[in-house]
């Protein structure tokens, strides 16, 4: 009887185990078809490996038609230190 | 940066040196920095041109290298002209075309110096040449005055310029030890006495005989950041009636020395006055105005408020 028992639990469990592997390969499948994950395997890329290195932007610098040209300049950012560390 | 953006809409960024804390990053991914440092420019769509600083060229960072990383990005307008490697990598011009369309000739030139400074690449502290000199380089004056005198011969008219290096003249040394007016001169003045560059006699003969040069702009002491009018019997006034000027800008870094309120400078130039006046402020992180002033016939002569912070 309780052989019989053991057996039993032994098969719920091998289907369970295979239903859930089936459905995750499933939504993996899925969510490769539709480019949601890289077919180059970069899925891991970083906020800065996002930015857009190409543009098709008319570069040339001209004022605007209301005669004004506009520049802003960042300057002494030191990235990658802290504040007052070294000058 | 973003939240300066999000109020004013330049037509071009000039990130004026300092980029990177050479000395604080590591071999393997020391220009990785510039990715963030752009991206706000990138999110925007917004074209910049750079200068390069003392703190970008050290034992782990160059000059070449951060320029690589740049030039990747097709807004980026800093251009690597054929110089001696002595000079840097930022020495180039960009012109700036009228609104009309049809005109080819620049209404407006751009110059760009670099000031270099810092650490070679590599070397060992312990080395005796370590160090790079902070003056701009004499092939770089040299190309800057041909360059000029030819661009004017194109187009047989002097065109008005503006000019950009990270580390000021040292003319500034003298006028900041005759007195930074607090009302006529507006901006914080705590950096005393101002570093700036060393044996620049050659650079600054050619800013203040290059005709049609109305400011230079530079960065470096986080702690300067007001406008003074060049003065001296060298200064050219044939086409300009406004004189000469050159600006500190406000520290925009989280990096760096100092407490001062992050901001950056501005410029508004108008194409049909450019050799009569230039408006330019500090717009700080918070939003506000700081020592915002015409430079024009008057400068030096008018009153403003005084900066406080």
């Amino acid at each position: 009887m309780a052989f019989k028992i053991h057996r039993a639990v032994f098969i719920l469990v091998a289907l369970f185990t295979t239903f859930i592997s089936f459905w995750l390969y499933l939504k993996l499948f899925l969510r490769f078809s539709d480019g949601e994950i890289s077919q180059t395997g970069d899925a891991g890329s970083s906020a800065a490996e996002d930015i857009p290195l190409h543009s098709s932007k008319d570069l040339t610098l001209r004022f605007n038609e209301d005669g004004t040209f506009r520049i802003v300049i960042f300057e002494d950012l030191h990235y990658g230190e802290g504040t007052d560390i070294v000058m | 940066m973003n939240s300066i953006l999000d109020i004013e809409s330049p037509q071009l960024v000039v990130l004026n040196g300092d980029l990177i804390a050479g000395e604080a990053t590591y071999l393997e991914n020391s220009t990785a920095y510039f990715d963030l440092i752009v991206a706000p420019l990138v999110e925007r769509g917004i074209p910049w041109a750079s200068t390069y600083g003392n703190h970008d060229s050290n034992f782990n960072l160059s000059r070449a290298a951060l320029f690589e990383r740049e030039n990747s990005y097709p807004l980026s307008l800093t251009q690597l002209i054929s110089l001696p490697e002595d000079a840097g990598i930022t020495n180039f011009y960009l012109p700036v075309y009228p609104s009309d369309s049809s005109s080819n000739t620049p209404a407006l030139m751009l110059w760009f110096f670099d000031s270099r400074g810092g650490k070679k690449f590599q070397v060992p502290s312990s080395a005796e040449d370590v160090g790079i000199p902070e003056v701009v380089h004499d092939s770089a004056i040299a190309w800057f005055k041909e360059t000029s005198v030819r661009i004017a011969a194109n187009y047989d008219k002097i065109i008005p310029s503006l000019a950009f290096f990270h580390i000021p003249p040292s003319t500034t040394v003298e006028l900041q030890s005759q007195g930074v007016d607090p009302s006529k001169e507006p901006g914080i003045n705590d950096d005393i006495p101002v570093g700036a560059q060393e044996g620049d006699e050659s650079f600054v003969s050619a800013i203040l005989n290059t005709p049609g040069l109305l400011a230079t702009f530079s960065g470096h002491d986080h702690g300067n950041d007001w406008c003074y009018k060049w003065t001296g019997e060298k200064v050219h006034a044939s086409e300009s009636k406004m004189g000469l000027f050159h600006c500190f800008g406000r520290h925009s870094g989280y990096g760096g020395y100092g407490d001062w309120v992050r901001g950056s400078r501005e410029i508004l130039m108008k194409e049909d006055s450019l050799f009569e006046e230039i408006e330019t402020w500090i717009r700080l992180e918070d939003g506000s105005i700081s020592g915002s002033v015409v430079l024009n016939a008057t400068y030096g002569k008018d009153s403003y408020p005084v900066v406080e912070r």
